[in-house]
C-alpha cells in the first residue's frame, strides 16, 4: 500500500466564541495516499473547509482547539504542532489554493514576484526567472503575466497564477478548497483539466475540496461525503456515486441529478444541516433520514462496510449487520 | 516604477507641486555656493519697497528679503523632510507592530500615541523647545515625537485590515515567517496612505517649525521664514513686502506639500485608473 501523505482519524475541533461551542469536524477521518486524487464533499457548513485550513494549520489557535483525534502529514503527526513547527511545513509538503483567486492574490505585488516567492521559500537554489517563466508554461499562462498585477487578469487566469504560486513550493500534496467555484463553466472545465494534467505529470496527490458532485466525481478516484463534521461515507468514486449507502448521499446525488419526486417537483434533503453548536446526540443526520430508527439518535456508528452497495465504508445504522434484527 | 510615474504625471496638481518642491530643494541646496550674495548683508537701502534691484523689498536693515526667502527654504526643507522621515519611520514602525500583532503590544503602542494626541501639540512643542534649546535637532525631535501617532495610527488601521485579507493566509501557506509576510506582504499594501500622510507631515512640520520661529524660539543665526515673518510684523503697515514675501514662501509650500501627499497617495495606488 502506498504511503500516506496524509491521515486525519476520527478528529474533533471545536470553535468557542464567548459561550457557544461549535463542533465543526466531530470525528472527521480521511486519508490521501502519494500521488492519489481525493474529493471531499459537503454541502455549506459541513466542516469541509475547516478541514481544508486544518491541512495546513490555519486554524486560529485562539478559538479552536483540536478535542480529539489525530492528524499525520506525510508520516509526522501534526495534531499538536505549534505556529513554528507548522510554519516549517507549510508550502512544502502541503501547498493550497483557494476558492477566490482575487483576494488570494496580494492585490500590489505583480504575478511574477507573487510566484518568485514561493520559489525562493522552497527552492532557493533554482534560477529565480527561468523557475517562474517554467511555472507559468506550466499553467499555461502567457510570459507576459509576469508583469500583470491580480486585478489586470481575468478569473481564470488569476486561479492559473495561484496554482503557479502554490506549485511553486513543490508540495506533494495540493489541497484545493472550491477551486473552480468562483469561475464560470468554460473556465471551472478549463481549470479542472489543467489540475488533472499537472498532477499527472508531477504525481502529487490532490484533496479537491467541493459541494459540486460532478467537479469532484469527474477529477477523483475517492471519494469522501462529510456531514456535519463527520465523514459519513467513503470510497471509490464509482462505488460512492454509483452505488451510494449513506442515506445523505443518496438524497444529495438525487438532488444533483435533478431527478423529480412523484409530484413532479426536484428531489431535495427534507430539513436543514444541523447547528452544529447544538448537535443531537447520536447521528447528526437522523432528523432528515428516510430511514430514521430509535438507534440513529443514541450513538454515532462505526464505520463499516456497506451493505447492497459498492465496495466502501459507512457511518450509518442501515449497514450495521445489528439493523436486520428488528 | 513607470506606472507609479505615469499615475503621478496624470495628476496635474501632483505635477505642479512636485516640480515647485523640486526647483525648492534646487535652490536650498545650492544657496552656499552663490558667492558673494549673502543674506546677513546689511545694507544702507533698509525697508525698500519691491523694487527692480530688490525684487522682495529690503528689511528694517537693509537685507535682501529674496535672498532671505531663498536660504530660508534650507531650514523650511531640512526640518520639513526629516521630521516628516522620522515620524513616518517611527510611527510605520510601530504601527505595523501593534496592528499585527496586536494584543498588549497594540494597547500600549495606542495609549503612548493617545498621549501625544491629547496634549495640544503646539503648546508642548513651544514649551520643549523653549526649555531644551533653540537649536534645528531638538526642533526637529519635537516634531518627530509629536507627529509619529498619526502615521502609527494609520498604518495600524491599514496594517489590521490587511492582515485578516485571504493572501496573507494564502502566503502563510508557503510557509513565510510571520515578520517576514508582515514586512513584505502587509506593510506594501498599507503604505499608499501612509506615504500620503508622511508627505502632509512634511507640511505639518513647516507650520510648526514657522510658528515656532515666529514666536522667536529658534536661533537668531538662522534665517528662517518663520523669523522673518516675525520680523516683518512689527512693520506691517510700513512694509507689508516683509510679511506678505515670507507667508506666501510658507503657504505656497505647505500647499505643494499637501497636494504632493494627495498625488503621491494616488500614484502608489495601483488601482488607479490613469486619465
Amino acid at each position: 500500500m502506498a504511503h500516506n501523505i496524509l491521515e486525519i482519524d476520527s478528529l474533533r475541533l471545536a470553535y468557542r466564541t464567548r459561550g457557544t461551542v461549535a463542533y465543526a469536524m466531530n470525528g472527521a477521518t480521511l486519508h490521501v495516499a502519494e500521488g492519489e486524487a481525493v474529493g471531499l464533499v459537503g454541502e455549506s457548513g459541513s466542516g469541509k473547509s475547516t478541514l481544508a485550513r486544518a491541512t495546513l494549520g490555519l486554524i486560529p489557535a485562539k478559538i479552536a482547539r483540536i478535542e480529539s483525534g489525530r492528524m499525520a502529514i506525510d508520516g509526522q503527526d501534526v495534531t499538536r504542532f505549534s505556529e513554528d513547527q507548522w510554519q516549517a511545513i507549510r508550502g512544502n509538503p502541503v501547498a493550497m489554493v483557494f476558492q477566490d483567486p482575487l483576494s488570494y492574490l496580494n492585490p500590489v505585488m505583480r504575478v511574477g514576484r507573487q510566484i518568485a516567492e514561493s520559489v525562493r521559500l522552497h527552492a532557493p537554489r533554482l534560477p529565480l526567472e527561468a523557475r517562474v517563466a517554467e511555472l507559468l508554461s506550466l499553467v499555461k499562462l502567457p510570459a507576459v503575466a509576469v508583469d500583470a498585477y491580480p486585478h489586470e487578469l481575468s478569473g481564470g487566469m488569476r486561479q492559473r497564477a495561484l496554482l503557479a504560486v502554490a506549485l511553486g513550493c513543490g508540495p506533494k500534496l495540493l489541497v484545493a478548497d472550491e477551486p473552480t467555484t468562483a469561475l464560470d463553466v468554460t473556465t471551472q472545465a478549463e481549470i479542472l483539466a489543467l489540475i488533472r494534467e499537472l498532477r499527472e505529470r508531477l504525481g502529487m496527490a490532490l484533496l479537491l475540496i467541493s459541494h459540486d458532485l460532478g467537479i469532484v466525481a469527474s477529477a477523483c478516484e475517492r471519494i469522501y461525503v462529510m456531514y456535519a463534521g463527520h465523514t459519513v461515507e467513503w470510497g471509490k468514486a464509482a462505488d460512492v456515486f454509483g452505488r451510494p449507502a449513506h442515506p445523505y448521499t443518496v438524497g444529495l446525488l438525487k438532488a444533483a441529478r435533478a431527478a423529480r419526486n412523484a409530484e413532479g417537483r426536484f428531489a431535495t434533503i427534507a430539513g436543514d444541516p444541523p447547528n452544529l453548536s447544538e448537535l443531537p446526540p447520536g447521528c447528526p443526520f437522523a432528523p432528515r433520514c428516510p430511514v430514521v430508527r430509535a438507534e440513529c439518535s443514541k450513538e454515532m456508528p462505526a464505520p463499516g462496510p456497506a451493505r447492497n452497495a459498492g465496495a466502501q465504508e459507512v457511518r450509518c445504522w442501515a449497514h450495521r449487520p445489528e439493523w436486520t434484527r428488528t | 516604477m513607470r506606472r507609479f510615474w505615469q499615475r503621478f504625471f496624470a495628476y496635474r496638481a501632483g505635477l505642479a507641486s512636485g516640480a515647485y518642491v523640486i526647483v525648492l530643494a534646487l535652490v536650498a541646496a545650492t544657496t552656499f555656493l552663490w558667492p558673494g550674495l549673502d543674506p546677513h548683508q546689511i545694507s544702507d537701502h533698509a525697508m525698500v519697497a519691491p523694487s527692480p534691484g530688490h525684487l522682495f523689498g529690503t528689511d528694517e536693515l537693509g537685507r535682501d528679503m529674496l535672498l532671505g526667502i531663498l536660504c530660508g527654504s534650507q531650514v523650511s526643507l531640512a526640518v520639513g523632510i526629516s521630521a516628516a522621515a522620522g515620524a513616518t519611520l517611527l510611527g510605520v514602525l510601530l504601527g505595523a507592530a501593534a496592528g499585527f500583532w496586536g494584543g498588549w503590544l497594540d494597547l500600549v503602542v495606542m495609549r503612548i500615541s493617545e498621549m501625544f494626541q491629547v496634549v495640544p501639540s503646539f503648546i508642548l512643542a513651544a514649551v520643549i523647545v523653549a526649555l531644551s534649546g533653540t537649536g534645528l535637532t531638538q526642533v526637529v525631535a519635537v516634531i518627530v515625537l509629536l507627529a509619529w501617532p498619526q502615521i502609527a495610527r494609520i498604518t495600524r488601521g491599514e496594517v489590521m485590515r490587511i492582515k485578516q485579507l485571504e493572501f496573507v493566509d494564502a502566503v502563510r501557506c508557503l510557509g513565510m515567517r510571520e515578520w517576514e509576510i508582515l514586512a513584505t506582504e502587509v506593510v506594501p499594501n498599507a503604505i499608499g496612505p501612509v506615504l500620503a500622510a508622511g508627505t502632509l507631515v512634511v507640511a505639518q512640520a513647516i507650520l510648526l517649525e514657522a510658528s515656532l520661529s515666529f514666536l522667536g524660539l529658534s536661533s537668531a543665526d538662522i534665517i528662517s521664514w518663520g523669523r522673518m515673518l516675525n520680523a516683518g510684523q512689527r512693520f506691517l503697515f510700513n512694509a507689508w513686502w516683509m510679511s506678505v514675501f515670507p507667508g506666501l514662501a510658507i503657504f505656497l509650500t505647505v500647499l505643494a506639500f499637501n497636494l504632493l501627499g494627495d498625488a503621491v497617495g494616488s500614484a502608489l495606488n495601483p488601482r488607479t485608473v490613469t486619465r
